[in-house]
């Protein structure tokens, strides 16, 4: 890593001396087809996919940029910003939901359909468990904690519902039928938005109102965060990645396959 | 319909006029349609004539191209051309495939008769050059081979179809001549073709058939391979027999061409296609390359690839009728151009290749693609910068830093600071294998101060360090980012994150 040296002012406020590092920019981790957390780097329309960073293979797999969890055989594991392992936790066998606190960037939600029951992860606290009322045609499709409330975008016979929890009762205090087909993929979104996946269609409802819509291409069908303003949309056969940024609409990229062999 | 164009261009000497003539005798100065028609198979020959105003010694004349042949014996060692006389150089030419075309180039090299030494050698100087282009273009099916029908009379020996591509067709027309003095009447003609059904009969008059003497009656006959082989076959009518042979080749595709987005820049992802002008005609398959060549340095950027399979070799192919190809699983391919400045080459090989397709990266100023200032802590602002220099030839930065009171902002002392960070980027684009991508840490120690978001809302009476002015200069020019605003997630006074444990910023 190149060290840079910066200019010394002065002034009242002091700005001195100081440091500074030149590297490849890191975009975040994906989880490729067979389940290995691999990091992408580089800029948008502009990756690198790496190799994996785990040796196994992962039943699911998030990362916001600040930290990532990561679910395996019967334990999920809490990963800090250099994509270390900080700390694992036993949990139940099975794949899980997984999902962010809004009001901060230090709690995860994570939803266990084997134990059916919804986690508050923390490294401090470990895993929580929250009771939570759902009826046997419901399944669990997207997360998103709010403090003291959760959002579960629920999947109940053929439509998807947004509904809200409180974490300290369980009870469901709203709930909201969202127009999209049951079939959807969505993810919760920090400001309130809903990133979705109909299909081929790739859509955001903003808390405005406003939708965006795109044509993503067909064999896609899970949508994970990826990084910093970016969502991993993956398939069996194809990645594609999302950025997000607010101000702006969203813009659509394909992930290459894997790094470029030069012959 | 036949056609046979010949464009003669002329290299005369003051002294002499040495030109081509046709078979018919007229100059050969623009094109030329010889009379007759070729047969698919069938050996023709074209008589070009070579006449001079002065005795000449042709030293030698040559036939090169394809499809022509001159036969032997040919002036390959000096021969004299008298004044007014006439030397004849008889080109060969058999049409193998309708559609198909030839061309040549007829030269002949000659000097003064006296200057040859009498056309005797040896040391004959460097001669003077006759210069000619033939070229055929065989529209229609071929007619004309005559098979007599006594057993003692003149015949084609065989009918040669050539090579037929397996979609297509190639027909002959013979004549069933009757060269005696008495009438023949054939019951019908033997069906005995071949054992693989690629040689039939097209058409043919009614029989049971009677030629008068001189009479005569045509038959198509035809060849259509279904594989990759040769064929051998016999029409047998009467009392002759006619061999036939005939080779199955792949078909001839029209060059595909390799379509591209028209303006390409560094740090895009585009599509190519491949497409035909016609729909083809069987199933095939190629490979597309992508190569580049940097315009900075040598050192090739990695991430300039197709996406989908990644890498810069990717197959591709057409179905029967398809217009466009399938790349990988689709019918166009994504590509990343990369971070680097330079020339991209999309190549393909396939049985008719199509044209390389060239697109340059010109080089551009700094493109910043995410930005993040704050303060992780209360001695320290950082500002990361990620984007790509497509140049790799970064030079000076320069900070200028805003406090906020109130509504207005003012300029934190001693204004812009600047940088030159010409050799610590140049060391590492040196070692980087990412093209011209960066991320910069700039990191500076600060204290008596606080972030915000912008809101203007001091903290605990302190300073308030609201944005910053980023300037980034490379050999394309310089690249301003304005008030970049410190992260609200940031807001530090003494250690203790106002939105969090720890307070990290995304």
């Amino acid at each position: 890593m190149k060290k840079l040296s910066l200019f010394t002012p002065l002034g009242l406020l002091c700005l001195c001396q100081g440091v500074g590092a030149i590297d490849i920019p890191h975009i975040g981790y994906a989880r490729d087809p067979q389940g290995m957390v691999r990091p992408v780097d580089g800029v948008s329309g502009n990756f690198r996919i790496g190799d994996p960073v785990a040796a196994d293979p992962s039943l699911a797999f998030e990362w916001n940029g600040v930290f990532g969890i990561r679910k395996i055989a019967a334990s999920i594991e809490w990963w800090d910003a250099s994509a270390t392992r900080l700390v694992t936790f036993d949990a139940p066998s099975g794949g899980a939901v997984i999902g962010y606190d809004r009001s901060n960037f230090q709690t995860a939600w994570i939803y266990s359909a084997t134990a059916h029951t919804l986690f508050q992860v923390t490294p401090q606290s470990g895993m929580v468990p929250f009771s939570l009322r759902l009826s046997m045609d419901e399944s669990v499709v997207a997360i998103a904690g709010s403090g003291k409330s959760v959002d579960i975008a629920l999947r109940r016979g053929g439509s998807i519902l947004l509904a809200t929890f409180d974490t300290a009762s369980g009870s469901r205090t709203a709930e909201t039928a969202l127009n999209i087909p049951a079939s959807s993929h969505l993810l919760l979104l920090q400001d309130g938005s809903i990133l979705g996946l109909s299909g081929s269609t790739v859509w955001l409802d903003r808390a405005d109102g406003t939708r965006w819509s795109a044509n993503a291409g067909p064999g896609l069908g899970e949508l994970t965060w990826m990084g910093r303003e970016w969502i991993q949309l993956s398939g069996p056969s194809r990645q594609s990645a999302i950025r997000i940024r607010t101000g702006s609409d969203p813009t659509l990229y394909t992930l290459p396959a894997q790094q470029a062999v030069i012959e | 319909m036949k056609r046979l164009g010949l464009l003669a261009t002329l290299a005369t000497a003051a002294w002499a006029q040495v030109q081509f003539y046709t078979p018919a005798g007229a100059l050969l100065s623009g094109s030329y349609s010889p009379p007759g028609a070729f047969i698919v198979g069938v050996k023709q020959t074209i008589n070009i004539n070579v006449v001079s105003s002065q005795a000449v010694c042709i030293v030698i004349a040559t036939a090169s191209g394809s499809g022509f042949l001159l036969e032997t014996p040919t002036p390959d060692t000096p021969s004299a051309l008298a004044v007014g006389g006439t030397m004849t150089l008889p080109l060969d030419f058999t049409a193998t495939l309708q559609g198909k075309g030839a061309s040549a180039n007829l030269e002949v090299q000659y000097l003064p008769l006296a200057q040859s030494n009498g056309c005797n050698g040896p040391g004959i100087p460097t001669a003077n050059l006759l210069k000619a282009d033939l070229f055929v273009l065989v529209n229609s099916i071929a007619s004309g081979a005559t098979v007599s029908l006594q057993p003692n009379g003149p015949q084609v020996p065989s009918v040669q179809f050539g090579t037929v591509a397996t979609s297509q067709t190639s027909q002959v027309q013979v004549y069933l001549n009757n060269p005696g003095t008495s009438p023949i009447t054939i019951a019908a003609p033997s069906s005995r073709l071949d054992t693989q059904g690629a040689f039939t009969i097209k058409t043919e008059p009614a029989f049971p058939l009677t030629l008068n003497p001189t009479q005569s009656a045509a038959v198509v006959l035809q060849f259509a391979p279904t594989a990759t082989q040769s064929y051998s076959g016999a029409f047998v009518v009467g009392p002759v027999t006619v061999p036939l042979t005939g080779n199955g080749v792949a078909p001839a595709f029209a060059a595909p061409t390799i379509v591209v987005d028209s303006s390409l820049a560094s740090g895009i992802q585009a599509s190519l296609t491949i497409t035909l002008p016609t729909p083809a005609p069987v199933a095939a398959t190629g490979t597309l390359f992508l190569a580049f060549q940097p315009s900075v340095g040598s050192v090739d950027d990695p991430q300039i690839q197709f996406l989908l399979p990644a890498g810069r070799k990717i197959g591709f192919s057409f179905n029967a009728g398809d217009t466009v190809a399938t790349i990988g699983t689709a019918k166009s391919v994504n590509f990343q151009t990369g971070t680097t400045a330079g020339k991209l080459t999309f190549s393909a090989t396939f049985q008719t290749p199509p044209q390389p397709v060239t697109a340059t990266i010109a080089p551009q100023g700094i493109a910043i693609d995410s930005t993040i200032a704050n303060i992780p802590n209360d001695s320290q602002a950082t500002i990361l910068l990620n984007g790509f220099d497509n140049t790799k030839s970064i030079t000076q930065l320069a900070f200028t830093f805003y406090t906020v009171s109130g509504t207005s902002l003012a300029v934190v002392p001693p204004g812009k600071i600047t940088y030159d960070a010409t050799k610590d980027f140049s060391q590492f684009f040196q070692t980087s294998t990412a093209g011209g991508m960066f991320s910069l840490l700039a990191q500076f120690p600060v204290s008596g101060m606080a972030a915000t978001s912008g809101a203007g809302a001091a903290i605990g009476g302190a300073a308030i360090l609201h944005s910053v002015d980023v300037e980034i200069t490379n050999s394309a020019g310089t690249v301003t980012l304005t008030q970049l605003l410190f992260s609200q997630c940031s807001v530090v006074i003494s250690g203790n994150c106002t939105t969090g444990t720890g307070c990290p910023c995304p």
